[in-house]
C-alpha cells in the first residue's frame, strides 16, 4: 500500500531531498506571479475599489488554514490506527504553518472589514468560527511543546485534533446556516467559481502558493524532527556512556 | 485615482503577510540549520567513541 511505501524514514529522506529545493522554488515562483497579477494587473471592484487586493492574501491564507487542519486530521488519523510515526511529524509540522495562515486571515480580515464593513470585528459565525480554528492550532502546539514525553503528546494532540475536525464544516458553511456578514463562497461553491477570470487568476495562483509553502515547510519540518529523534537518542547513547 | 485610506489598509494587509510569511520561514531554516550542526557533532563524536571501542 502506498501509506506504508512513504511510512518508511529512509525513503521519506531520499524523496524529500530531491523535492525540498523543488516546492521553494514553485513557492517563489507563484507567489512572485501572483503577487504582481495581484498588485497591478487584476481590476478595482465596482465597489470595494483597490481594498478587494486584499482579497488575494486574505483568501488564500483561509482555504490554506482550512486545508493544513483537515490533512493534520488525517495524518492523526493514520497515526493513531495505523501507528504510522511520519504521518505524526507532518502533522506537528503542519500545525505552526496552519495556525501562521489562520492568523493570516484573521488579520487581513480585520483590515478588509474596517474599509468594508465599517467595522474592525464582529462576533459573526464565520470570523468566529475561524478563531477557534486558530485556538485550536495553539492548542495542538501547545500539547507538543509541554508534553514530556513525544509518544504521549502525540497521542493526545491527535485526538485534539481529530476532535477539532468538527469546526472545518461550521467553518465552510456558516456563511450558509447563518445570516452574517460575511459574504458567501464565490469559487467553491456549486455552480462555479461566480468571480471574474481577471480576478480568479491571480486568486488560484496566490492559493497554489501557499500550498507549496507549506509542502515546502513541512517537508523541512519532518526532516528536523526526524533528525532531532536521532539527537534524542545519541544524547541517551552519550548519558548511558558516562555512567 | 487611490484613496490614501485604501492605501494604508492594502498595505497594512500585504505587510502583516510579508511579516507573517518571512518569520515562518526563517524559524523553520533556522531550526533546521541549528538541528542539522547539534547531529553532526553528536554523530562525529559518536563516530570517535566507535572508533576508539574497535
Amino acid at each position: 500500500m502506498i501509506i506504508e511505501q512513504y511510512a518508511n524514514p529512509r525513503r521519506f529522506i531520499r524523496i524529500s531531498d530531491r523535492l525540498i529545493p523543488l516546492f521553494a522554488a514553485l513557492t517563489g515562483l507563484c507567489f512572485i506571479i501572483g503577487l504582481y497579477f495581484a498588485l497591478f494587473d487584476s481590476p478595482p471592484d465596482y465597489q470595494q475599489k483597490e481594498t478587494v487586493r486584499i482579497m488575494y492574501i486574505h483568501v488564500p491564507a483561509a482555504w490554506a488554514a482550512l486545508f493544513c487542519y483537515f490533512f493534520m486530521g488525517i495524518c492523526s488519523g493514520i497515526e493513531l490506527v495505523r501507528r504510522h510515526h511520519l504521518a505524526g511529524l507532518f502533522a506537528k509540522a503542519t500545525a505552526p504553518i496552519g495556525a501562521t495562515f489562520a492568523f493570516i486571515c484573521l488579520v487581513t480580515g480585520s483590515l478588509w472589514g474596517k474599509p468594508t464593513w465599517g467595522t474592525w470585528w464582529i462576533w459573526d459565525a464565520r470570523l468566529t468560527s475561524l478563531l477557534v480554528l486558530f485556538f485550536l492550532y495553539l492548542g495542538y502546539m501547545a500539547v507538543h511543546i509541554f508534553s514530556e514525553r513525544r509518544d504521549k503528546a502525540a497521542k493526545i494532540a491527535g485526538i485534539l485534533c481529530l476532535v477539532g475536525l468538527i469546526d472545518l464544516p461550521i467553518i465552510k458553511f456558516s456563511v450558509d446556516w447563518w445570516n452574517t456578514l460575511h459574504q458567501g463562497a464565490s469559487v467553491l461553491r456549486v455552480g462555479g467559481p461566480s468571480i471574474h477570470a481577471s480576478m480568479l487568476t491571480p486568486l488560484l495562483i496566490m492559493a497554489a502558493g501557499c500550498k507549496f509553502l507549506w509542502l515546502w515547510l513541512s517537508f523541512i519540518g519532518v526532516r528536523s524532527e526526524l533528525d532531532s529523534v536521532r539527537i534524542d537518542r545519541l544524547l541517551r547513547a552519550k548519558i548511558k556512556r558516562s555512567e | 485615482m487611490l484613496e490614501a485610506s485604501q492605501t494604508y489598509f492594502i498595505l497594512a494587509a500585504y505587510g502583516v503577510w510579508g511579516v507573517c510569511l518571512t518569520s515562518m520561514i526563517c524559524v523553520y531554516l533556522t531550526r533546521r540549520v541549528k538541528i542539522r550542526k547539534k547531529l553532526a557533532k553528536l554523530e562525529s563524536e559518536q563516530k570517535k567513541v566507535t572508533r576508539g571501542a574497535t
